[in-house]
């Protein structure tokens, strides 16, 4: 308990500063870009429903508060002595495990969608499984740190397994099989940056993906969603509904868009437009040029933070911003797959710009870790296997 | 290395989700926008106003008023049943029914109701139901519901005309819909931000009849009160000018109401349905059929003015031919009686054959010209074949000529029986007989206006048939026919006039038989001797009391009439319609802004009936039909607001002044911003919606023509 507390309050002393340079400022900023934007589109997206029960800026009001929160969350983040998290990684997936087992026990009221993702503390609302995400990269790329050395033995990593495995089936469970994969996929990516063995990596994918095909077909709606993903417009009424919607946003949007705020997909035709279907509005608002011209930006933010774990000072970094460049890259992945129905629709959020606290404030989280790493000089930095 | 690796497999990603993209936002783009629109974009009839009908007068007979029509769009419907059960109370429509309509799932959107009211339809709006959309529509209404019914006839649910001139002249009344295309959110609201017309609807001509209201309320006076005397099933009475062939006045009683003419009026079944089995559709057929075009009887000794006038014209008598009455002639073996049978009328000229309305003398007289020339005579003056008249269910009488004909029905004909006539071709006839030998078609449309502006579009010509006899015959039967109509006692109070007339009783036929005490009275007048203006027809069918011949029952009320009507047009500018049926037709007015008191006794005193939505005290924030004449059945909804904490509803300040959107505005507790100046053209938020206490309003003004 003793060198936690002390990893706490090494951490909060900050980064020495012999050891500093400057953070990076193209992660800083296209994080900013796409959050601003974000807010930019959700207030498009969700005026019109919002406006209806009285207060067309609900939606943006809340996510610029989240945005604020996150910004300083992100900037003090970044300028803590970053070190300690490899101390504090293993508690933290102790409290990300409780959490979400604590979901398991809420009562009835507490689920939401008929699934139970959320937690609400004083009014606060807050999904575990958000944290859960950076819990593993934490948990992982200390653990693979650690291990370096032997990285090629399976067995030199039971504990990842066990732990990282408990939270996907935890997400799982809720049911929240997308977010689960995207843990999943995390967790591979980080072991296979690591060096993991091929041999093993294939083991593990495939086993993940029997899993999957299982989940799948053994639960009827999840079929239903697949099939109405073949062909939503022959199920337009029911299942089709949501990606047939998505379509014809993104088409009748063509290359330019028909302009910020002139949306039509917005007027109650798409459930959670503000939240996992917020690509459909950039879409049908801004066309093809917006649709590429964000995804160049996700690819700039993701590319930049590659660069940074190329130039981490320690596995540990290394690894860690591996698993938030693969977050990154899967997230915005399966969101622009569900909503150009390349994929059966999932509940995947589009990461800073969907709306919603505890995604944002989370990534935004994650991020500053990045930020701080990118502010370490690498030469005074040697792996000295999770030791000072 | 292996990030690289990882970087690079992003980029096949992301390129591939490019390339998606691309097939989705420029390939499949039209296809996709084209689904798109067809889904959210909507095409709204725009419900073009009928034409107005007015009399010769310009009084308003008909005209379109604004409401509402009910759409409900079933898959926007959370609930069927609750929906279904508010709505059928609401527009008074069978549960059943409603729950079909709105449970029709594969129809994108139903149309539930039209002709609701503006009240109503705002009520219903304000309980915000996803899947329910209102959108205009147009309401007919008649100056006087039980006024002219078979003359104006009326529309049907989809504001088509169905009987009367409304059904005639429809394809001249309908004006041409227009489309709006609007934008609807998935709880089928409109977004009017994004709807546009894309056609405007234009106003279908306005007719203007023949028809004199007033003469037309003096017909329609006699003809109940005619009923009500004689106890008849039936009275028809027709007004015209002879020679003009313009009809004044066409009234019938019993009738239906313009109000509800699915109802079947009380004293109409009476009369036709009361110990029969027929069905509420057959009973409605019966009473909407129009007894002016397809009522068909015998007319009796009326129709010795024909017999008379063909064979002056013909040469076959003369003024000063004799015939000798015994009380019968024997027509091929068979007796034929005279109507004072036993006795006879004894030696008598032309004339005095005439007033004695001698049936042994029509028999002589007709045989005298011969079978060929008389039915030539009969087709000339347009027995058997419809007058073309503008109104609905024309039939042509039944008179046909086969090649070997009975002697003793060519007999009967002569005084009037064995032929089947309409009321319309029997004035149209008799009026040829007096006017100087013009058949003339009946003229019930004058001509037509253009809705918005009044000017003539077209007129409506005159049209003589044909010249069925000389001025010189014409001359002798118009003093034959006022020898004639000195005889009656019954017009003993109607001297002065100098009223030509002729009366018949004919025995009705029924089956293969004559009825024994069911007859038609009739009497046609026409006055003054010197020049003819007006003439009349008064049919009472089966008068039921003590009295049944044509010149005690319905020649008193032919000569009450032609006095009335003659009165009438020598003096007509002192009187006019409101001021013999003391209605008070007025204009609605704008009572928005006034406490709900004041707006209440405003309407009583002008006799305006109203719809209260909302609180019983406050200030009136909304209100229907502001600046139209009022007419019958029409119901002026009027929101009231009450003085009281919380949002507020905002008025409808469109078509006021500054001042008087301002004190509007100011009285519920809102604020405005003017734009412009002028009349309030819009405004910023829409009336019926909820806003905070002290919301500025902002008001677009503009000065409108």
């Amino acid at each position: 308990m003793q060198k936690y507390f002390e990893a706490l309050s090494d951490m909060f002393a900050g980064i020495p500063e012999q050891k500093r340079k400057p953070l990076d400022k193209g992660v800083l900023l296209s994080v900013c870009t796409l959050s601003v934007f974000g807010i930019i589109m959700i207030w498009s997206a969700s005026m019109y429903n919002a406006g209806l029960e009285g207060d067309s800026l609900y939606f943006v009001r809340k996510q610029a508060i989240f945005f604020a929160i996150g910004l300083v969350v992100m900037l003090i983040v970044s300028v803590l002595d970053f070190r300690s998290l490899k101390t504090l990684s293993n508690p933290i997936m102790v409290v990300a495990l409780v959490l979400l087992l604590i979901l398991f026990f809420l009562p009835e009221g507490e689920s939401s969608n008929g699934a139970m993702r959320w937690i609400t503390l004083m009014g606060v609302t807050m999904q575990p499984s958000e944290l859960a995400k950076i819990a593993v990269m934490l948990f992982a790329a200390y653990h693979l740190a650690r291990n370096y050395d032997r990285i090629d033995d399976p067995w030199a990593f039971p504990i990842v397994l066990l732990f990282c495995g408990a939270i996907c089936f935890l997400i799982y469970k809720q049911p929240a099989l997308s977010t689960a994969i995207i843990v999943g996929v995390i967790i591979i990516g980080m072991y296979f940056i690591a060096g993991g063995n091929f041999l093993y990596i294939l083991a593990l994918v495939g086993i993940a993906g029997t899993a999957v095909y299982f989940f799948i077909t053994s639960n009827e709606w999840r079929l239903e969603r697949y099939y109405a993903f073949l062909d939503p417009f022959s199920d337009i009424q029911g299942d089709g509904w949501q990606p047939a919607q998505s379509l014809m946003a993104l088409g009748s949007g063509g290359v330019l868009g028909k302009g910020l705020g002139n949306g039509c997909a917005k007027l109650g035709f798409l459930p959670y437009l503000e939240n996992d279907y917020i690509f459909a509005v950039i879409g049908e608002e801004l066309g093809l040029v917006g649709c590429i011209a964000l995804l160049c930006v996700y690819f700039l933010l993701i590319f930049r933070v590659a660069k940074i774990a190329i130039a981490a000072p320690d596995t540990f970094s290394r690894l860690y911003c591996s698993g938030m460049a693969i977050l990154l890259g899967i997230q915005v992945f399966l969101n622009v797959a569900v909503v150009t129905n390349i994929m059966p629709s999932t509940g995947i959020i589009l990461p800073f710009i969907s709306s919603g606290g505890s995604s944002l404030i989370t990534l935004m989280t994650g991020m500053g870790i990045v930020l701080n790493i990118s502010r370490n000089k690498t030469e005074n930095l040697r792996y000295t296997g999770g030791r000072r | 290395m292996r990030i690289i690796f990882c970087v690079g497999l992003l980029v096949l990603l992301f390129i591939a989700l490019s390339v998606r993209l691309f097939v989705l936002q420029v390939v499949q783009a039209d296809d996709l926008a084209d689904r798109q629109t067809a889904y959210m974009f909507h095409n709204i009839p725009i419900t073009a106003s009928r034409g107005d009908i007015y009399d010769i007068n310009m009084n308003i007979l008909a005209k379109d008023a604004s409401c509402s029509k009910i759409y409900v769009f079933p898959n926007n419907i959370e609930n069927p049943e609750e929906t279904a059960k508010y709505l059928s109370e609401k527009l008074g429509m069978e549960y059943e029914a409603v729950l079909k309509k709105i449970s029709n799932k594969s129809a994108s959107n139903v149309l539930l109701k039209t002709g609701v009211d503006n009240t109503t339809a705002l009520e219903i709006t304000q309980k915000n139901i996803n899947g329910i959309q209102i959108s205009e529509d147009k309401k007919r209404y008649y100056s006087d519901s039980n006024f002219a019914q078979y003359i104006l006839g009326f529309t049907g649910t989809d504001h088509n005309g169905l009987y009367g001139v409304e059904a005639t002249l429809d394809g001249v009344l309908t004006g041409v819909d227009g489309i709006k295309t609007v934008l609807m959110d998935s709880g089928s609201q409109i977004i009017e931000s994004s709807s546009t017309i894309k056609a405007a609807a234009k106003q279908g001509s306005s007719v203007v009849l023949t028809i004199d209201s007033v003469v037309q309320y003096y017909a329609e006076s006699a003809a109940y009160e005619a009923y009500l005397k004689n106890s008849a099933k039936r009275v028809i009475i027709i007004v015209t000018e002879p020679d003009t062939g313009n009809i004044l006045a066409m009234a019938a009683y019993p009738s239906y109401s313009l109000d509800d003419p699915w109802e079947i009026s009380e004293d109409y079944y009476n009369s036709y349905y009361k110990n029969t089995e027929a069905t509420k559709g057959e009973q409605q057929l019966g009473m909407w059929a129009n007894p002016f075009t397809s009522f068909i009887y015998e007319p009796g000794s009326t129709f010795k003015t024909i017999t008379v006038s063909s064979a002056l014209e013909e040469n076959a008598v003369s003024m000063e031919s004799t015939f000798n009455c015994n009380g019968f002639a024997t027509v091929s073996g068979v007796r034929i009686q005279c109507h004072i049978y036993p006795r006879g009328h004894g030696t008598e000229n032309l004339t005095k054959a005439v007033v004695n309305s001698c049936n042994p003398a029509m028999i002589r007289i007709a045989s005298l010209m011969g079978e060929d020339a008389f039915y030539k005579y009969i087709f000339d003056y347009g027995f058997g074949e419809p007058t073309g008249v503008m109104l609905d269910g024309e039939e042509g009488g039944i008179f046909s000529v086969s090649d070997k004909v009975n002697p003793v029905d060519f007999a009967t004909i002569a005084f009037g029986q064995g032929i089947g006539v309409t009321p319309i071709q029997m004035i149209q006839a008799v009026n040829a007989v007096i006017n100087g030998g013009k058949l003339i078609t009946p003229r019930i449309a004058d001509r037509l206006i253009d809705s918005s502006n009044g000017q003539l579009v077209h007129k409506y010509e005159i049209n003589t048939v044909r010249k069925v006899i000389s001025e010189e015959t014409s001359a002798k039967m118009r003093e034959i026919l006022y020898q004639t109509g000195l005889s009656y006692v019954s017009l003993n109070d109607y001297r002065e006039l100098n009223i030509m007339g002729k009366t018949g009783t004919a025995q009705k036929y029924a089956g293969n038989s004559y009825v024994r005490g069911k007859y038609v009275a009739s009497f046609y007048g026409a006055a003054p001797y010197e020049d003819p203006v007006i003439s009349a027809i008064v049919i009472v069918d089966e008068p039921g009391g003590s009295s049944i011949y044509g010149s005690t029952v319905a020649a008193p009320v032919g000569g009450k009439l032609l006095q009335n009507v003659y009165n009438y047009l020598i003096s007509k500018d002192k009187i006019t319609i409101d001021s013999i049926t003391e209605s008070k037709a007025a204009t609605i007015p704008d009572v928005r802004g006034k406490s709900a008191d004041e707006a209440i006794s405003a309407f009583n005193s002008l006799g305006i009936k109203y719809s209260i939505n909302g609180a019983e005290v406050g200030t009136v924030t909304d209100q229907d039909l502001i600046g139209i004449e009022y007419m019958d059945g029409m119901v002026v909804g009027l929101v009231i607001a009450s003085p009281k904490d919380g949002p507020v509803t905002v008025p409808n300040v469109v078509g006021m002044s500054v001042q008087g959107a301002k004190e509007l505005l100011e009285s519920v507790g809102l604020n405005i911003s003017v734009k412009g100046s002028g009349i309030a053209v819009s405004q910023s938020v829409v009336s019926g919606q909820d806003v905070d206490r002290g919301t500025a309003i902002e008001v677009n003004f503009e000065y409108v023509e």
